[in-house]
C-alpha cells in the first residue's frame, strides 16, 4: 500500500469534537507523505479556509467536503459529502444552509430532498439506510458505501450489513477512518471535547467518547494493515481525490453589480459619481491635484474591476442620507479620493496627504476594506436594508468564531475533570488578576491538590484547548455579498439575533479569500452628533453637517488643550486628558496624532516622550537613517502609524510590498501568537545592516507588536479626528445641546450620565430636573423660566429606573400637563412600579407631593389605573417627612443615576473640610511634592496592559476630577477597598508636570464620614476596561 | 397572662457550616444557595462583611473581590434534620415546641416548668446554656407575645424576660425591618418610606397595606395585632418505637430466644399500628454476657405491620449467625413509616403470578444470607466490559418486560468477575499470544477490538480477541498492553 487519502477528516472547528486545527490536519498529512486529504466538518465548511491555505503553502491538495446529517424517516445518519466540481461545492453549500436553516442554532438535519439537485458530489454512505436512499436519488455511480475500522466490536457486523447491501445496489466500497486529531497524544483532548458537548464529566461519559484511540490521522501503511482483506476500498480512495479537483481556488467570486442607469457601464457611472461628487466637495473647483488623483484611483479600480464594491458603499451611504441617518468610512478608505467625493469617507486625503496604496494596490490585488461607521441607534435600519436589497441569499454576516482563552478553559476542562466548581470557579478569577497565566501555584491557591492527577490534566488540556473553537457568533457589522447567491460559495446559518444570518467563515477567511466584506458598524458618537444638530437647528435656527461645522476654531482648541474634554469622542479618557495638555493640539492633523498617539503600539514602543520633547522643541529631530526622513518627517522623526511602520519595513528592513503587507495582517490578526516574532528575526538583522541603530530598531519592533493589539493607521485616525473634532466644537460653544444629545445617545462613551451632567453644570449649564409635567422620553432643551432665550437641559423620563418600552408607551399616549395626580395615573395606565420609580425619581413633585406622599398615593391609586370614571379611592391620608436636601441627591441617584440637584460630595463637604481635606480645585491649587488628603467618588478605575500594574482612578467631587496613580504594591495591600469602594480615601503626594496633576497614591483609606450610604447609593463606576 | 418564650439561633445556616468545618472560623466564610458563580450570597461571616462582600452577591462577584472567600452550600435538607435535632433538644425543656417560618427560631411554651427552674429566668437561661455548650449562638426570650417575643430576641442576646407587655412592645418597635424575612423589593418600598423598624411599620394603618405592598407586608402586620396570635402548634415527638427486655438468666438457645421475643415483637408491632405505622425496618440487638453486642438489621420488602412475617425473618437470620455468648438482654428497635391502607383486589380478577409471594422469597433469601444477597445486573454505559453493567441489590421482584423483538447476540460471553492470566505462548515476546492449558491450542484468533481510556484515572489499553481452540470452544481473551499480559476474560457459549 503506497498511499491513500483520508476522506473523513474533522478538525476543531467541527465544534467540540475534533482535537486538531486544520493546519495540523494539513501538516500531519503533508509529513506522511499523502497526496491529499479531505476536510470535512460536521455540518459544515468551518475549517475549510484554514486548512486550504496551509495546504497552497506545503503543496498538498485538500479534497473539499463536509460530514452531512441525513435524516431518513425520522432517524438521522452521517453521510460524508466530497464536492467534485465547483458546481458540486455550491449544491453542498446550498443543501447545508437549507439544513441549518430547519435547524436550531449549530444544528443541520438535511433530507434526501435536499440533495437532490446535488450531481457532482461523492456520498460516502456509513448506514445501509443512506444507501438506499441516495442510491434511488442519484444511482450507484455517485455513491461509496464507507467502511470505517477503529477497532471496535461493533463495527465488523455493521460492515457486513453495509457491504452486503452495496453489493445488491451495486454500489463500490471504500475504506475511511474518521478522523478527528492528527496524532493520538489529542485523544485525552477529544474525550474533553466530546464531554464538554455533551454536558458530561469524564468518570460518567459513558458512550460519550470515543472507544478507542484509533481516530488518528494513521500513515499509509497502518491503514493499509487495517485493510489487508480488501486493499482496493482503500486504492479507491486516490480516484476519489483525484476526481473532486475542485478546491477553494476555484471559487469565482463576483461582487454584486449594482443597478445601473441606462446606458450606463459600471466603471462610467463610478467615475461619474466621483466627479460629481468632487464638484460638490470643492464647491464646484476641483483642483488639479485633485482630479489627477481621481483619476489614478478609478485607473486603478478599474483594472481591478472593484467598481460594483464602491457603487455598493456608493448606495449604502445614499440610503443613510436619504433616511438622515449619518454614517462616515473609516479606516484605509479615508486614503481615497474616490471614498471621499462619492461621500463615503469625510477626510480629503489630498489635502492630508494619505497613501492610496494603503488603501488598494494593484500589486496586491485584493479587494479594499470599507468600513461604515453608522449611527448606533439605527444600524440595525441599515442591516436589514441591505438583506432586503441583496436578498437573503445574496447577503449574509460574517462569522466570528469564538475560541478558547484560558479561563473558559479552566473552567470547562475542570468541570469535566470533575473537578469543584466552586475552585474552579476561584481558579479563574485568579486568573484574572494574575495576568492569565496558569501554573500550579495558582491551581493550590485556588484550593486545588497541585500534586493530584486532576490537576495535572486540568493545567495540561486547559493550555492544549486554547484557541479552540468553541461556536459560532456573528462579527459585529461584517457582510458577505456576492453576485451569485453566497451560498453558493459557504452556507449560510441563522444566527441568535431575529432576523440575521450568518456564513460559517469568519473575517480572516474572508481576508485569505479575498472575498469582500462590506463592514457596517454601530458608532454612538454619530448620534450624539446627529440629536446635537437636531437640537441647534430646532432651538438655535443654526442648520450643521459634519463638514461644514467651522474648521480649526481657537477656542475650541484651546479647550481641548486644557483636557476638558468630558465626553469628547476618543479624546475623552483619562489618558487622553492627561496627554492633551502636554501635546495642546492647535490643528486638526495635532488631533490627529492625540489620537493615534495614546494608543498601546507608540506607548510600547517609547514612541510618546520622543514626539513630546521634540513638539516642545527640547530635543533635535533628526532620523535614524536619511532615508526615513520623507517617510517620518510628518511625525517629527518618530512613527506613530501602522503606515510609517510599515513603510519603515520597506525601506530600512528591506521588505517587499508583499512582506509589508504580509506584516500588515499580521499586526491586524493580533493576539495570534508567534505571527508578530516571526517578523523580529526578519526586521532587526536588516535594519542593523541598513546602519539603522539598534535600539530604534528595537523601539519599533516594539511597536509593532504594540499595534498587534490596537494600533491606528493615519487615515482611520483622521476619520476619528474628524469626530473629535466636531464633538469638542459642539462641547465648547453648545454645551447645553452637545450635553442633551449625549444624554440622550447613551450608553455610549466613557463616561456615566451622572459624571456628564455635573460637568456640564460645571460648565453652566442649567440642567432641569424630571418632571412628568415637563419632561419628554428624551432630554430636551428648555427656554429657562425667566429668559427668553437661554436654555437648559430637561432630563428625560429615559433616565427614570424601572421605566422600560411598555411605560414609555403609555407616557407618550398621556396628554401633559396633567391636573392632578389621578388624572395622569387614569390617562398613562402606568403599573405600580413603573408609579412607584416616577414618584420616587421626584417626578411626580409638581403636583405638590413630596416623594413619600407621593409613593403612597401612587401605590394605592394604580388600583384604579383602569377605571373610566374620574373617581379618586377613599384611603387613609398619611404624610410622611419631607427629605432632607442631601437625601435628596440620594434619591436622585437611586432612583435615576443623577441628581440636577447636587453632587453627592456636596453633603459631606461641611465635614470633610474640617478634616482639612479639600475639594479637587484646591488640589489642583496644590505645589508640586505637596502631600495632601483627598476624598472623591470612584467614577473610573483602569489598569491598561501597557502600565506594569499601575491602576489608574479617576476620583471626581462637585468641583471636578482628580486623577489618581496607585502603583501595583500599593494596590495590592489595599486591594479589597481599591476594588470596591465607591468613596475613596487617598492619601499621596501632588505630581505636576507640563499642566497636568496627578496625586500618587502612598495609601488609601475609607472616609470616616457619616454618611457613607450616600456614596454607596450613588455609586456607578466605569472600572477596569 | 400567658407566657410564651423564643429561642433565637441566629444566622443558623453559617452556624450549621462553621459547625462542620470549625478550621473556617478565621476565615471569610459564607453561605451561598448555589455552588455555582451564579449562586448568591445568603449568610456571611462579620470577616467576609468587612471586606466589603454583601448578601444577594452573586459568588462570582464576590470572588472577583475577595479570592480567598470559603464558600458552601448549606442544604434545605441539612437545615431540617439541624432543625429536628433542635426541636428534640428544646423538647427536654419543654413538650410544647413549635419550629417557626423564621430560620433558627423556636417558640417554647414556659408555662408550667417555672417552678421547676425556680423561675422563668433559669429556665431561660438553661436553654441558653444547653445551647451554647453545644457551641450554638442564641438568645432566648420569654414575653407574653409569640412574634415580639421574637422581635426581641433579633436584638437582644442571652437572655431576656420582659416583665409585662408594655416593654415587650417598646423594645420588639426598635427592631430593625431588616431582621424581618420581607421580600427585597417590598423592604425597599417600605425603607423608601422611612420605615425602617418594627415600630414604623406597625404605625402604618393595617388595612392600607395588601393594596400598596401586598399579602406578605399585610401579614406580617397581622401577625402583631393582639388579637390574631395563634398558641404555640407543639410538634410531635419523634422517637422510634423500640422495646427490651431481659432474659434471666441470660441464654443462648435459639429457639427459646425466638419465643421470647415473638412476646416483645407483638407489643411493639401492636404500638406501631395504634400510631398509625408500619415497620419498614427492625433493628434486633442482642447484649451478650462477657462479649460484644450484636445488632442484626432486619427488612421487609415493605413496610409491613405482619408479626409472622417479622419473626420468620428473624428466625432466619437468627439461624445464620453463632453468638458469642448467651444473651443477657434483647431490644428491638422499629424504625417506622406510615402505614397505607392495602389496595383490595377486584373479585375474580388474580394475577397470573403471586409477586407477594415472590416478595417474601426475596425477603428470606435476604434474611437467611443477607442484605446484599439478592441482586439484578444493569446495564451501565461504559466501553470497559466490566464497568458496562453492575450488580445492584434489590428490594422487589418485578414482573419480567416482553422479550425484545432485536434478536440476541450469538456472541453471549460468560464474564469473569476477574479476568484470568494466560502465560504468553513466547515469554520473550509477549504480543505473539498466549497460551492455554494443556491438551488446548488457539486455532485462530479474531480481533483485536481495543478499548482504551480512563486516562484521567488509569490508563487502561486492551486488545479483545476471540479464540477458537482445536476443541472447538469460543475464548475471550485480551492483551493488556501497558502491563504485556494475557488474560481470559470470558468464554463464549
Amino acid at each position: 500500500m503506497s498511499a491513500y487519502v483520508p476522506l473523513w477528516v474533522k478538525s476543531n472547528h467541527s465544534f467540540l469534537e475534533g482535537a486538531s486545527f486544520p493546519e495540523e490536519l494539513v501538516e500531519r498529512a503533508h509529513a506522511l507523505g499523502l497526496p491529499a486529504v479531505a476536510i470535512t466538518e460536521r455540518d459544515g465548511v468551518y475549517g475549510l479556509v484554514r486548512a486550504h491555505m496551509r495546504a497552497k503553502e506545503l503543496g498538498i491538495r485538500v479534497v473539499t467536503g463536509a460530514q452531512l446529517t441525513v435524516d431518513v424517516e425520522g432517524n438521522t445518519h452521517q453521510v460524508v459529502a466530497l464536492a467534485k466540481t465547483r458546481r458540486g461545492y455550491a449544491d453542498l453549500c446550498r443543501a447545508l444552509s437549507l439544513g441549518h436553516a430547519r435547524c436550531e442554532k449549530g444544528v443541520s438535519i438535511i433530507t434526501a430532498a435536499d440533495l437532490e439537485q446535488a450531481r457532482e458530489v461523492f456520498f460516502l454512505c456509513t448506514t445501509p439506510a443512506t444507501l438506499r436512499v441516495l442510491h434511488a436519488s442519484h444511482g450507484p455511480s455517485s455513491l461509496f458505501a464507507l467502511c470505517a475500522r477503529h477497532l471496535t466490536d461493533r463495527e465488523r457486523p455493521r460492515e457486513k450489513r453495509l457491504r452486503s447491501v452495496a453489493k445488491e445496489l451495486g454500489v463500490q466500497t471504500v475504506g475511511a477512518n474518521e478522523v478527528l486529531y492528527h496524532d493520538k497524544l489529542r485523544r485525552p483532548l477529544q474525550d474533553i471535547l466530546a464531554c464538554i458537548r455533551a454536558g458530561k464529566v469524564l468518570s460518567e461519559a459513558g458512550h460519550a467518547i470515543c472507544e478507542n484511540a484509533e481516530h488518528d490521522l494513521k500513515p499509509a501503511d497502518e491503514l493499509g494493515r487495517l485493510f489487508a482483506d480488501d486493499p482496493a476500498c482503500l486504492r479507491r480512495t486516490l480516484d476519489i481525490a483525484e476526481q473532486c479537483a475542485f478546491s477553494l481556488d476555484d471559487l469565482r467570486y463576483r461582487y454584486p453589480e449594482e443597478h445601473l442607469p441606462s446606458g450606463r457601464s459600471e466603471q462610467g457611472w463610478l467615475r461619474e459619481l466621483a466627479f460629481r461628487g468632487a464638484r460638490s466637495r470643492y464647491r464646484g473647483k476641483v483642483p488639479a491635484d485633485v482630479r489627477t488623483q481621481l483619476e489614478r484611483e478609478l485607473k486603478i479600480i478599474r483594472s481591478l474591476d472593484y467598481g460594483g464594491y464602491f457603487l455598493t458603499m456608493h448606495e449604502i451611504v445614499q440610503y443613510c442620507r436619504e433616511q438622515n441617518i449619518l454614517c462616515q468610512g473609516r479606516g484605509s478608505a479615508a486614503n481615497s479620493a474616490v471614498c471621499f467625493c462619492l461621500g463615503i469617507t469625510a477626510i480629503d486625503p489630498v489635502r492630508m496627504d494619505l497613501l492610496f496604496e494603503r488603501f488598494l494596490s494593484v500589486e496586491r490585488a485584493e479587494p479594499p476594506d470599507i468600513d461604515l461607521d453608522i449611527e448606533h441607534e439605527r444600524r440595525e435600519e441599515v442591516i436589514q436594508h441591505v438583506y432586503e436589497k441583496y436578498g437573503r441569499r445574496h447577503a449574509a454576516m460574517v462569522a466570528n468564531i469564538i475560541r478558547y482563552r484560558i479561563r473558559s478553559a479552566v473552567r470547562d476542562v475542570g468541570k469535566v475533570l470533575g473537578l469543584s466548581r466552586t475552585d474552579l470557579e476561584t481558579a479563574t478569577r485568579l486568573l484574572r488578576h494574575r495576568d492569565d497565566i496558569l501554573n500550579p501555584e495558582l491551581l493550590e491557591e485556588a484550593g486545588l491538590d497541585k500534586d493530584a492527577p486532576a490537576a495535572h490534566h486540568l493545567a495540561s488540556l486547559a493550555s492544549q484547548i486554547l484557541d479552540f473553537p468553541r461556536h459560532l457568533s456573528v462579527h459585529p457589522g461584517g457582510f458577505l455579498l456576492g453576485h451569485r447567491p453566497v451560498d453558493e460559495i459557504v452556507p449560510i446559518e441563522p444566527a441568535t439575533m431575529e432576523a440575521r444570518t450568518v456564513i460559517q467563515w469568519d473575517k480572516y477567511d474572508v481576508d485569505n479569500l479575498a472575498l469582500f466584506k462590506v463592514d457596517l458598524l454601530g458608532l454612538g458618537a454619530l448620534t450624539c452628533i446627529h440629536h446635537a444638530f437636531d437640537l441647534l437647528r430646532e432651538h438655535k435656527g443654526q442648520s450643521l453637517e459634519i463638514a461644514t461645522v467651522p474648521a480649526e476654531d481657537k477656542a475650541t482648541y484651546d479647550m481641548v488643550s486644557r483636557g476638558d474634554t468630558v465626553g469628547v469622542f476618543q479624546i475623552e479618557s483619562r489618558a487622553q486628558m492627561a496627554m492633551l495638555p502636554r501635546l495642546r493640539p492647535r490643528t486638526f492633523y495635532d488631533l490627529v496624532i492625540e489620537v493615534a498617539i495614546v494608543r498601546p503600539g507608540p506607548i510600547q514602543g517609547d514612541m510618546v516622550h520622543p514626539y513630546l520633547r521634540r513638539r516642545k522643541g527640547e530635543e533635535d529631530v533628526d532620523y535614524p537613517h536619511p532615508k526615513l526622513e520623507r517617510i517620518l518627517s510628518k511625525t517629527l522623526g518618530v512613527p506613530i502609524f501602522q503606515e510609517q511602520v510599515m513603510k519603515l519595513a520597506v525601506e530600512a528592513a528591506g521588505y517587499t510590498p508583499g512582506e509589508a503587507d504580509q506584516l500588515r495582517r499580521d499586526m491586524g490578526a493580533w493576539r495570534k501568537s508567534g505571527r508578530i516574532e516571526k517578523h523580529r528575526t526578519r526586521m532587526i538583522p536588516r535594519m542593523l545592516a541598513e546602519g539603522i541603530p539598534e535600539e530604534f530598531a528595537e523601539r519599533v519592533f516594539s511597536q509593532i507588536r504594540g499595534f498587534g493589539e490596537y494600533g491606528f493607521p493615519e487615515s482611520h485616525a483622521a476619520s476619528f479626528a474628524l469626530l473629535a473634532y466636531v464633538t469638542a466644537w459642539l462641547r465648547c460653544h453648545h454645551h447645553d445641546a452637545f450635553t442633551c444629545a449625549i444624554l440622550n445617545s447613551q450608553p455610549m462613551g466613557f463616561y456615566t450620565p451622572a459624571t456628564l451632567v455635573e460637568d456640564a453644570k460645571r460648565h453652566g449649564v442649567k440642567v432641569l430636573p424630571i418632571d412628568i409635567n415637563k419632561s419628554r422620553w428624551d432630554c430636551t432643551l428648555e427656554v429657562i423660566t425667566g429668559t427668553d432665550t437661554v436654555t437648559g437641559v430637561r432630563m428625560g423620563l429615559r433616565y427614570v429606573k424601572g421605566l422600560g418600552v411598555v411605560e414609555r408607551e403609555r407616557v407618550e399616549s398621556g396628554d401633559p400637563p396633567y391636573p392632578n395626580l389621578a388624572t395622569f395615573v387614569r390617562q398613562t395606565r402606568l403599573q405600580k412600579k413603573g408609579l412607584h420609580a416616577l414618584a420616587e425619581a421626584g417626578a411626580l413633585e409638581c403636583f405638590g407631593l413630596n416623594r413619600r406622599d407621593a409613593i403612597w398615593q401612587v401605590r394605592s391609586l394604580s388600583r384604579f389605573a383602569r377605571d373610566s370614571l374620574p373617581l379618586e379611592p377613599a384611603s387613609s391620608q398619611i404624610s410622611f417627612a419631607s427629605l432632607a436636601s442631601d437625601d435628596q441627591v440620594l434619591w436622585d441617584y437611586r432612583a435615576s443615576h443623577h441628581s440636577t440637584r447636587g453632587h453627592p460630595m456636596r453633603g459631606l463637604r461641611h465635614s470633610l473640610r474640617a478634616r482639612g481635606i479639600h475639594e479637587a480645585t484646591r488640589i489642583r491649587d496644590s505645589t508640586h511634592g505637596d502631600e495632601v488628603d483627598y476624598v472623591g467618588l470612584v467614577i473610573c478605575r483602569q489598569r491598561p496592559g501597557t502600565a506594569s500594574g499601575v491602576t489608574f482612578f479617576t476620583l471626581e467631587d462637585e468641583t471636578g476630577f482628580v486623577n489618581v496613580v496607585v502603583w501595583k504594591q500599593v494596590f495590592d495591600r489595599y486591594a479589597a477597598l481599591a476594588k470596591t469602594a465607591a468613596l475613596l480615601g487617598v492619601t499621596g503626594k501632588v505630581q505636576k508636570a507640563d499642566g497636568v496633576i496627578h496625586l500618587m497614591a502612598k495609601s488609601l483609606w475609607a472616609p470616616d464620614v457619616t454618611d457613607v450610604a450616600l456614596a454607596a447609593q450613588t455609586h456607578r463606576s466605569r472600572d477596569f476596561r | 397572662m400567658k407566657r410564651v418564650s423564643c429561642v433565637l439561633l441566629p444566622m443558623l445556616p453559617l452556624q450549621i457550616l462553621l459547625r462542620e468545618k470549625p478550621h473556617w472560623a478565621d476565615a471569610p466564610i459564607a453561605v451561598v444557595d448555589d455552588e455555582g458563580p451564579n449562586g448568591r450570597i445568603t449568610h456571611l461571616n462579620a470577616i467576609a462583611e468587612k471586606s466589603r462582600l454583601r448578601v444577594g452577591m452573586r459568588q462570582t462577584t464576590a470572588r472577583d473581590l475577595l479570592p480567598h472567600l470559603h464558600t458552601a452550600v448549606v442544604s434545605p435538607e441539612k437545615a431540617l434534620d439541624i432543625s429536628r435535632e433542635l426541636i428534640s433538644s428544646l423538647q427536654t425543656f419543654s413538650p410544647r415546641v413549635e419550629a417557626i417560618e423564621h430560620a433558627g427560631a423556636f417558640h417554647i411554651d414556659p408555662e408550667g416548668l417555672r417552678g421547676l427552674y425556680g423561675g422563668y429566668r433559669n429556665w431561660a437561661t438553661s436553654i441558653h446554656r444547653y445551647l451554647r455548650a453545644r457551641h450554638w449562638r442564641n438568645s432566648v426570650t420569654v414575653g407574653f407575645h409569640r412574634h415580639r417575643t421574637l422581635a426581641v430576641a433579633m436584638t437582644h442576646g442571652g437572655v431576656t424576660i420582659l416583665q409585662n407587655p408594655s416593654e415587650e412592645r417598646e423594645q420588639s418597635c426598635k427592631t430593625p425591618l431588616h431582621e424581618f424575612d420581607l421580600p427585597g423589593e417590598i423592604f425597599e418600598n417600605l425603607g423608601a418610606l422611612g420605615i425602617e423598624t418594627l415600630g414604623d411599620f406597625l404605625s402604618l394603618p393595617r388595612g392600607e397595606l395588601h393594596s400598596r405592598f401586598g399579602a406578605k407586608a399585610s401579614a406580617l402586620h397581622d401577625s402583631f395585632a393582639e388579637d390574631m396570635q395563634l398558641p404555640i402548634q407543639p410538634h410531635a415527638f419523634d422517637e422510634p418505637s423500640r422495646i427490651s427486655f431481659q432474659v434471666d438468666p441470660p441464654d443462648e438457645d435459639q429457639n427459646r430466644l425466638l419465643f421470647a421475643v415473638k412476646g416483645a415483637l407483638h407489643s411493639l408491632v401492636h404500638q406501631v399500628r395504634a400510631r398509625g405505622e408500619a415497620v419498614q425496618s427492625l433493628q434486633l440487638s442482642l447484649h451478650l454476657e462477657r462479649a460484644p453486642l450484636h445488632q442484626e438489621q432486619i427488612e421487609p420488602a415493605s413496610p409491613t405491620l405482619d408479626l409472622m412475617l417479622l419473626l420468620e425473618l428473624i428466625r432466619l437470620r437468627l439461624n445464620e449467625v453463632s453468638l458469642q455468648g448467651a444473651v443477657e438482654e434483647v431490644e428491638l428497635l422499629a424504625n417506622t413509616v406510615r402505614a397505607h391502607a392495602e389496595q383490595v383486589a377486584l373479585p375474580g380478577h388474580q394475577p397470573r403470578r403471586d409477586m407477594s409471594a415472590a416478595h417474601r422469597a426475596l425477603d428470606r433469601i435476604r434474611a437467611a444470607y443477607g442484605e446484599h444477597s439478592v441482586t439484578k445486573a444493569r446495564v451501565l454505559e461504559a466501553h470497559l466490559p466490566e464497568a458496562s453493567f453492575r450488580f445492584e441489590p434489590i428490594q422487589h421482584a418485578r414482573l419480567g418486560e416482553q422479550a425484545a423483538s432485536t434478536p440476541i447476540s450469538s456472541m453471549v460471553r460468560r464474564v469473569y468477575s476477574r479476568p484470568k492470566p494466560l502465560p504468553p505462548r513466547k515469554p520473550t515476546e509477549p504480543e505473539a499470544g498466549p497460551s492455554l492449558a494443556k491438551d488446548h491450542a488457539i486455532e485462530h484468533l479474531y480481533g483485536p477490538y481495543r478499548v482504551s481510556g480512563g486516562w484521567w484515572k488509569r490508563l487502561v489499553e486492551r486488545d479483545y480477541y476471540y479464540a477458537e481452540t482445536d476443541h472447538g470452544d469460543l475464548l475471550w481473551l485480551f492483551y493488556d498492553r501497558p502491563r504485556k499480559r494475557w488474560f481470559l476474560h470470558g468464554v463464549l457459549d
